[in-house]
C-alpha cells in the first residue's frame, strides 16, 4: 500500500516504483490540488511535473539488487507564493539537469517518442535544483502558484 | 479518460477523448487509440475536452500520427484547450500535427 500523509500543511507519497505506482499519482494530485485551493495554471504544473519526474525514475532508473530502490518518494511543500516539490529515489546517481533540450522536429518521423519530461518540468518551474544526498537522488522543483 | 468516435464527414472519423492524458488516462485509451488509428486514413483527434496533457499522452498522438501516416492518411489535432495546446507547442508537436481550430478546416485538412 503506498502511504500518503499530510504533516502540517506538506503533502508527502510513497509510490512502489513501477507503472501501479506512478497510476496513484493522479488521485494524489487531486486531494493535495484540493487541500490548497490550487488554481487551474500551478495545478497543471504540479500535476505535469510530479508525472514526469517519477516517470522518469520508473522507466529509466537503474539499481542493483537489494539497493532498497523499489520506491519513489514524493513530497509537495507550500510557501507563499510558490510549490516546493521533491522527487527522491535510490537509484544509482541521475543528474536530469545535465539532459540537453531536444531539437523541435520538423518531420512527423522525427518526432521524439520520449525524452521530453524534463524538457517539460522546466517549462513549468521557477528552478529545478538536483542532489546526490545520502546514495538518494533527490530533485526540488519550485513550482509558482 | 474515455474515447468515442463520430464520422463527421464522409470518411473522416473524429476521435472525441474526453478526460485527462495523463499517465493512468493514457494507459486507459491507448489500445483503442492505436486500433482506431490503424483502421482510420482520415483522423481528427477533437482534443476539446482533455484538461491535461504530459509526456505519455504526447507519446499516444505522435504514435497515433505516424500510424495513420504510414498508410498515407492524415491526421489533425483539433481544439486543444490552452494548457493542453501550450504543451503540444513546447514539444513541437505542433511542427508535425497541425493544430486547428474550425472542424470544417480540420475536415479539409484531413481529406486532401
Amino acid at each position: 500500500m503506498p502511504s500518503a500523509a499530510d504533516a502540517g500543511s506538506s503533502f508527502t507519497l510513497r509510490i512502489a516504483r513501477s507503472m501501479t505506482g506512478l497510476e496513484q499519482l493522479g488521485g494524489w494530485v487531486d486531494k493535495v490540488t484540493a487541500a490548497l485551493g490550487l488554481g487551474e495554471s500551478p495545478e497543471y504544473a504540479l500535476r505535469l511535473c510530479l508525472e514526469e519526474a517519477a516517470a522518469n525514475v520508473v522507466m529509466h532508473g537503474v539499481a542493483e539488487a537489494g539497493a532498497d530502490a523499489d520506491c519513489v518518494l514524493l513530497k509537495v511543500e507550500p510557501a507563499a507564493d510558490t510549490l516546493r516539490v521533491t522527487v527522491e529515489d535510490r537509484c544509482d546517481a541521475f543528474d536530469p539537469l545535465g539532459v540537453a533540450t531536444p531539437s523541435p522536429p520538423i518531420k512527423l518521423e522525427d518526432a521524439r517518442i520520449g525524452g521530453l519530461g524534463i524538457h517539460l518540468m522546466r517549462q513549468y518551474t521557477k528552478a529545478m535544483a538536483y542532489a546526490r544526498v545520502d546514495g538518494a537522488n533527490r530533485l526540488t522543483l519550485t513550482i509558482g502558484r | 479518460m474515455r474515447m468515442e468516435t463520430e464520422e463527421v464527414a464522409p470518411g473522416v472519423t473524429k476521435f472525441n477523448l474526453v478526460g485527462r492524458l495523463d499517465i493512468g488516462g493514457t494507459q486507459e485509451i491507448e489500445l483503442q487509440f492505436n486500433a482506431l488509428a490503424g483502421a482510420q486514413r482520415k483522423v481528427i483527434v477533437d482534443l476539446s475536452q482533455v484538461d491535461f496533457i504530459a509526456s505519455l499522452g504526447l507519446r499516444l498522438l505522435i504514435v497515433g500520427a505516424r500510424t495513420v501516416q504510414r498508410k498515407g492518411g492524415r491526421i489533425v489535432l483539433f481544439r486543444p484547450p490552452i494548457e493542453v495546446e501550450a504543451v503540444l507547442i513546447s514539444s513541437g508537436t505542433d511542427n508535425v500535427v497541425p493544430i486547428l481550430r474550425h472542424l470544417d478546416e480540420a475536415i479539409h485538412a484531413v481529406s486532401g
